[in-house]
C-alpha cells in the first residue's frame, strides 16, 4: 500500500465524482481534487527536487498535466495512483531535462569520482539526495522508487510503462553506482 | 553496518524529513484557462483555414469545369467525326 494515500472507498467515489464533474468544466470539483492531493504530491515531488522554486513549479505541472489527461483517466485504477503515476513523469522529465549537459558518472570509469566534490549533506551528514543526484535520470529515478517508495522492479515497470527485465538491469546497475559513489562520498566510514 | 543497511537507514531520515507546503490552486486554475483559450484559438484557425481551402477548392473546381469548351462533349461532335471518316474510306 503506498503510504499517504490510504483512501477509503467513499473517498474513492467522492474522487469518481469529482472527476465526472471536471470533465464537464466545474472548476471547483478540479480544486477540490487538487486540494485533496496536493500534500501527496508535493512530498512526492520533494524527491526531485530540494529547491522551493522548482518544487512548487513541479506540483503546478502535476495538476496541470493531470487536467488535461482527464479525458484518458478509465476509471479502471484509484485517481490517487492514476496522479501520482503522472507525477511521476513530471518529475522524470524534469530531471532529463535539467540533466541535459551534465556529466553523469559512468561505472566503467569509477575513477572518474575521484576529486568529485561529495554530495549534498545534511546536519546529520550524507543525504540519499545527494548521493542519488550523482546518477543518470533513469537510475536515479529506479532508486528513488525503491527507496522513498518502497516499490520493487515489477511495479516501477508497470509505473513507467517499461519491460520488467530492461528495469531490473537498470536498478542492478544504479545500485552498483550507488555503491560506489557512497563509498567515495566517505559513507562506510562514517558508520562502521 | 554494511553499506546498503547505511542507505536504508538514510532513505528512512529522507522519507521522514518535513516537505515545505505548497498552495498552487490559484495558479493551477490559471494556467489550465490560458490553455483552453489557446486551445480554442488554434481550433478556431484551423476550422477557418479548412472553410477557406474547401471554398478555394469549389471555386476552382467550378471555374475549371465551365472554362472548358461546351461543345468538346456535345455528342454530334465526335458522332459526325466518325461518320465523315467512314465516308472517306
Amino acid at each position: 500500500m503506498i503510504p499517504g494515500m490510504d483512501k477509503t472507498v467513499e473517498q474513492d467515489e467522492q474522487d469518481k465524482e469529482d472527476v465526472v464533474s471536471s470533465l464537464r468544466g466545474d472548476e471547483e470539483a478540479y480544486t477540490r481534487l487538487l486540494r485533496r492531493y496536493e500534500e501527496d504530491i508535493a512530498r512526492q515531488m520533494w524527491r526531485f527536487t530540494h529547491d522551493r522554486g522548482e518544487h512548487e513549479i513541479l506540483v503546478h505541472d502535476v495538476f496541470v498535466e493531470a487536467f488535461f489527461s482527464l479525458p484518458k483517466f478509465g476509471f479502471r485504477a484509484p485517481f490517487a495512483h492514476w496522479l501520482r503515476r503522472i507525477a511521476t513523469h513530471v518529475g522524470y522529465g524534469f530531471w532529463r531535462q535539467k540533466g541535459r549537459g551534465r556529466k553523469i558518472i559512468h561505472l566503467q570509469d569509477p575513477d572518474s569520482l575521484a576529486g568529485k566534490p561529495a554530495p549534498e549533506k545534511t546536519d546529520e551528514g550524507i543525504s540519499l539526495f545527494g548521493l542519488l543526484e550523482k546518477l543518470n535520470p533513469e537510475e536515479r529515478l529506479v532508486l528513488t522508487l525503491t527507496y522513498d517508495e518502497g516499490l520493487n522492479a515489477k511495479q516501477i515497470a508497470e509505473r513507467m510503462g517499461w519491460t520488467h527485465i530492461m528495469t531490473r538491469a537498470r536498478l542492478s546497475r544504479a545500485r552498483k553506482k550507488l555503491r560506489t559513489i557512497a563509498e567515495n562520498a566517505g559513507l562506510g566510514k562514517e558508520l562502521s | 553496518m554494511n553499506i546498503d543497511k547505511q542507505l536504508d537507514r538514510l532513505a528512512l531520515q529522507e522519507r521522514q524529513a518535513p516537505v515545505p507546503k505548497t498552495s498552487v490552486a490559484g495558479m493551477v486554475l490559471q494556467t489550465i484557462r490560458q490553455e483552453q483559450v489557446i486551445e480554442l484559438r488554434s481550433f478556431n484557425r484551423f476550422s477557418i483555414g479548412t472553410a477557406v481551402a474547401a471554398a478555394l477548392f469549389l471555386v476552382v473546381t467550378l471555374q475549371f469545369f465551365s472554362a472548358r469548351d461546351a461543345a468538346a462533349y456535345e455528342p454530334e461532335s465526335y458522332v459526325y467525326a466518325d461518320l465523315d471518316a467512314d465516308m472517306e474510306q
